[in-house]
């Protein structure tokens, strides 16, 4: 093969392989994204179930469960973790409301002593009633 | 040698700050004090950035022999302030007797009263919170901040303990402080606060390293103190892994109760009692579901404090116990239960046993080799009828189960390993920390503690400081 033919082959090669590589990866990020849809999509699903019993606010559980994607490399961080059920009812104002089933529940933020600074419903700081 | 410090220091935890507080009020101007810190500086930010490196040093920093027993400490300026509970209790009078009223253990060679006014100094500096007029401690002045909420069920329990269930003391505001720490709003996650609420060396006493007067050498692990002819005319630490030697005058070990004992035996200043004994409480927790009655309400992490089993006959032949009561959010997972849990822990002092021990670890002779093979049968004893001792601390609530019990791994304290005393043969240092043989040189830390009380160390090795500077600096 002469040398320009053989320049020729290697780079169309090369190109061949990386648009395989940028497609694989584009494959793999979709794959991933749609698994992530489908995670949260199941939490969402999973969350309603278990709190059908609640008047949830509009968007309630959307919105935590967008912020547990979000925070998700934070998770590990949180001492002696948390199952995910009570991380939900800790960032709503179900427990400001004194656990008051009858009430509307209303998403406050997302419960985490690194993330949302001092929102721990469960205390009663001194100058609270 | 190079340099020539009138003071050097190897820590910048508690013991060290509270020293230096002390030493540099009363310093000339143009004294010369280096400070040799094992870790490195990482303030609040930076901590939280990376929360998971806070432990991580410190369990590469020394040869777990019995990994099945760890010690938890943080290296780095501040030391173990960077992560400790700010849980401050002053020890009981009796706790320094021991063996006389007792017969177990051993006195200490300082009493009560001899750390009183030292107590109330290190509570204004670090600005604890605390019952004034209800508490099982002689004072005598007042707590400078007032005492946390109790939570709901600690209401109950002080209903039925009077006198035996008090506020927990704690170094963690109730009022935002002049330095500018915010109050505590119990988010119970204290190993970093979120809000640098707590009291830190750095947030509190950071100013120290700032001093003029002061040198501060970060990523330097001291390995020994030099001697010549009975009197320490330096030390040699590694940075970057290479050797280094300083001159002092005076060398002060504030590294923590297991690196101070490696450095003295690194020094040819072992002994019988050189990392002999190491030890510290040992404790239970149990997760309480509660029948009718919310958990929670507190506004800290812990808020009860239960003397019910501290002290007593029983001491003759078994531990006391400290309780605490726990207010961090752990949630029931129940519907319309969610509230009705309540943790409450039994810190049970120990007594030094000599096959514990810290050593020169044979492969790497710059980090100590740790063993334990096991608390006293003194302790066991307690611990054994832990079930028994719960059962009565929950009578006045209402109970629908214990759902779980566990013997903690660690309770973050280290203890013992250079024991003070007032006869030289029994100990390493004397009631004012200078080492027997050694005359300039001083031993700090709970390492210098005779026995492992119920009690929270920290405020008690902090007084113990800042009783040894004042002392040096009057004699």
């Amino acid at each position: 093969m002469e040398r320009r033919g053989f320049l020729k082959t290697t780079v169309a090669v090369g190109l061949a392989f990386l648009a395989a590589g940028l497609g694989a990866r584009a494959v793999y990020r979709a794959l991933r994204s749609r698994a992530a849809s489908n995670a949260q999509e199941d939490l969402e699903r999973r969350l309603l179930e278990r709190f059908d019993y609640l008047t949830l606010e509009p968007e309630t559980v959307e919105r935590f469960v967008a912020d547990v994607e979000q925070h998700r490399p934070t998770l590990r961080l949180h001492p002696k973790g948390m199952p995910v059920e009570e991380r939900f009812l800790m960032s709503t104002d179900f427990f400001q409301n004194g656990a008051d089933e009858s009430r509307r529940v209303a998403y406050v933020g997302f419960y985490h002593p690194y993330v949302t600074f001092c929102h721990n419903p469960l205390a009663t700081r001194i100058g609270d009633g | 040698m190079t340099g020539d410090y009138d003071v050097i220091v190897a820590g910048s935890g508690f013991a060290a700050a509270f020293f230096l507080h002390e030493y540099l009020r009363n310093a000339e101007a143009g004294a010369r004090v280096l400070v040799l810190e094992k870790g490195p500086q990482r303030m609040h930010p930076e901590q939280m950035a990376r929360p998971e490196a806070l432990l991580q040093a410190g369990e590469r920093s020394f040869v777990n022999e019995t990994p099945d027993k760890p010690w938890s400490f943080s290296i780095g300026l501040g030391g173990s302030s960077n992560c400790w509970w700010a849980c401050v209790p002053r020890m009981l009078p009796a706790d320094f007797e021991l063996r006389t009223r007792y017969g177990v253990g051993r006195d200490w060679p300082v009493g009560y009263d001899d750390l009183e006014t030292y107590w109330c100094e290190v509570e204004e500096i670090m600005q604890v919170a605390g019952p004034s007029d209800d508490t099982p401690f002689q004072r005598s002045r007042p707590y400078p901040q007032p005492p946390h909420r109790f939570s709901l069920p600690d209401v109950r329990l002080k209903q039925a303990f009077g006198d035996t269930f008090f506020h927990q003391p704690a170094a963690r505001p109730t009022r935002a402080t002049q330095e500018g720490r915010p109050a505590c709003c119990g988010s119970g996650v204290c190993t970093l606060c979120p809000i640098n609420s707590k009291f830190t060396v750095l947030n509190g006493m950071n100013r120290l390293f700032e001093d003029p007067r002061v040198r501060t050498v970060t990523n330097a692990s001291v390995q020994r103190v030099e001697t010549e002819g009975g009197r320490a005319t330096g030390v040699e630490f590694l940075r970057d892994g290479r050797p280094e030697l300083y001159r002092g005058r005076i060398v002060v070990l504030a590294a923590n109760a297991l690196f101070n004992a490696h450095i003295l035996l690194r020094s040819d200043l072992g002994g019988p009692h050189v990392g002999r004994g190491l030890v510290e409480q040992v404790s239970t927790t149990a997760q309480v579901d509660l029948d009718g009655l919310d958990g929670f309400g507190g506004s800290t992490s812990v808020t009860g404090h239960g003397y019910m089993f501290y002290d007593g006959p029983h001491r003759a032949g078994r531990a006391g116990a400290l309780v605490e009561t726990h207010n961090s959010p752990e949630l029931r997972s129940e519907r319309g239960k969610w509230r009705r849990r309540l943790n409450v822990k039994l810190i049970y002092e120990d007594l030094p046993r000599p096959d514990n021990r810290v050593a020169i670890d044979p492969g790497d002779p710059t980090r100590p080799g740790v063993a334990f093979h096991g608390r006293s049968a003194y302790a066991q004893r307690a611990l054994d009828r832990a079930d028994e001792d719960l059962e009565r601390l929950l009578a006045p609530l209402p109970v629908e189960a214990i759902v779980s019990r566990k013997v903690n791994g660690t309770e973050s304290h280290i203890m013992c390993t250079t024991p003070m005393a007032a006869d030289p043969e029994q100990g390493v240092v004397d009631a004012g920390l200078v080492h027997h043989r050694v005359r300039n040189l001083l031993v700090l830390g709970s390492g210098v503690f005779p026995t492992a009380p119920p009690a929270n160390p920290t405020l008690t090795l902090c007084a113990l400081s800042l009783r040894a500077a004042r002392l040096l600096g009057a004699g």
